[in-house]
């Protein structure tokens, strides 16, 4: 499984979807993201994907779904 | 469309977004040949497709369109126009070109009660003809011109879809016609949807909505606020009315309206707050309604729910008809019903 991106554009703000069986998350200053299999711990912080709007609007986390090995991370704009 | 790159571990994955939809059955508004105005350039679309809108203002001139004594609008969508979907509120505007208007004379005077058959928009139907267009994502703005008049009509329609619509600064100066205007009319219309719309009288309006002689309305996640002359929410002679997770705030005198309305109304989880009157008004010398009312958010100790006849009608609305439920359990114990 890949990273994909789904909007949901009936929701008012925008919502996106996006589901990835990368390790979501980073461990106290150390970028684990990628091929990093450490299970959830205490210290893993959430919200590290990177997103770049081309329009300059900001995402912002509604959601999360921290489930291994795959997870699903919702944003609104 | 705008651009959106996510970068998550090793995976970077690009796609885009964007409110305006495209595909077969819309057509761009900026793809048609020019006609003098945004209706004439848009009700040349062949019968039905939705017109779809770039970011940008439209501007009307006038109530010109459609143009009979004391009636007309800015731009009259023919029954050909099977929608408008624009760009975003904020993004897509709809107004009409400050000071334009020659209509201030035809304006009825409040004594008469006559309408104010002035609107900025029209869509739908037409009589025989009944549409079920759909709206979405632009705002509706009210300019100076010198008399009072009405924002979106939607017009003998049959479930019509309205959603992501921002209707904003429709002036009013009244809670009965003509004076009482509305930022969007349903009339004549059934089965229509409204969600996550925004009815802001910004300080001039009547009633941020208004329902005419239609059935089965649904509004859900929108809010109506900031008109000082009347009521956010009102319905005159209507059937079966829902209004779901729904605010009305800062009106001038209640939150939801209902007069000759029958059948089911449900307020589910709707807010109320600093409506100068009433909760609720209920006013009918025709029919009575099965009112539930689920979860409210309200101020003050009670709900206040007026009730009386209507035009100088008995009451026909049964006092007993009207529930209030919070948290699962029946409270008429909150509900301060106000016997008019």
């Amino acid at each position: 499984m890949a990273t994909t991106i789904a909007f949901d554009t009936t929701k008012s703000p925008i919502q996106m979807i996006v589901t990835t069986d990368q390790h979501v998350g980073q461990l106290k200053g150390t970028v684990t993201v990628g091929s990093d299999t450490t299970p959830y711990q205490q210290n893993f912080t959430r919200n590290p994907v990177v997103i770049n709007d081309s329009s300059g609007a900001t995402w912002k986390l509604v959601s999360d779904d921290m489930g291994f090995p795959a997870s699903k991370v919702v944003y609104s704009l | 469309m705008v651009d959106v790159t996510v970068k998550v571990g090793a995976d970077t994955v690009t796609a885009s977004y964007g409110v305006r939809p495209s595909g077969s059955g819309i057509v761009p508004y900026e793809t048609l040949p020019y006609k003098g105005s945004v209706s004439a350039t848009a009700n040349q679309v062949p019968s039905i497709s939705q017109v779809s809108f770039l970011p940008g203002v439209f501007e009307f001139v006038d109530f010109a369109d459609a143009r009979s004594n004391n009636y007309g609008f800015g731009a009259y969508f023919q029954p050909q126009v099977g929608g408008l979907r624009a760009s975003g509120v904020d993004q897509t505007i709809f107004q009409m070109r400050p000071n334009s208007s020659t209509r201030a004379s035809e304006i009825p005077a409040q004594s008469t009660g006559a309408t104010n058959n002035l609107s900025l928009i029209r869509i739908g139907g037409s009589g025989s003809i009944v549409r079920s267009p759909i709206l979405s994502d632009f705002t509706l703005l009210g300019t100076e011109q010198g008399h009072l008049y009405n924002g979106l009509l939607l017009y003998y329609a049959t479930n019509a879809q309205i959603m992501r619509v921002k209707i904003k600064h429709i002036p009013g100066n009244a809670s009965s016609q003509p004076g009482e205007t509305f930022g969007g009319n349903d009339y004549r219309s059934t089965g229509s949807k409204y969600s996550f719309m925004e009815f802001d009288g910004d300080g001039v309006g009547a009633s941020g909505f208004g329902g005419n002689l239609g059935s089965n309305l649904l509004i859900t996640d929108s809010v109506s606020k900031n008109n000082p002359y009347s009521a956010g929410f009102t319905c005159n002679t209507y059937t079966d009315i829902t209004y779901r997770r729904v605010v009305a705030i800062d009106n001038g005198k209640m939150g939801f309206n209902f007069e000759r309305v029958g059948g089911a109304v449900l307020l589910d989880k709707c807010t109320m707050l600093r409506n100068k009157t009433y909760h609720i008004n209920i006013a009918s010398d025709t029919v009575s309604a099965r009112y539930s009312i689920v979860d409210p958010v309200f101020d003050g100790a009670k709900l206040n729910v007026k009730v009386s006849g209507f035009a100088g009608g008995a009451m026909k609305q049964d006092i007993n008809a009207i529930d209030l439920i919070i948290n699962g359990v029946e409270r008429p114990d909150l509900l301060n019903l106000i016997r008019g």
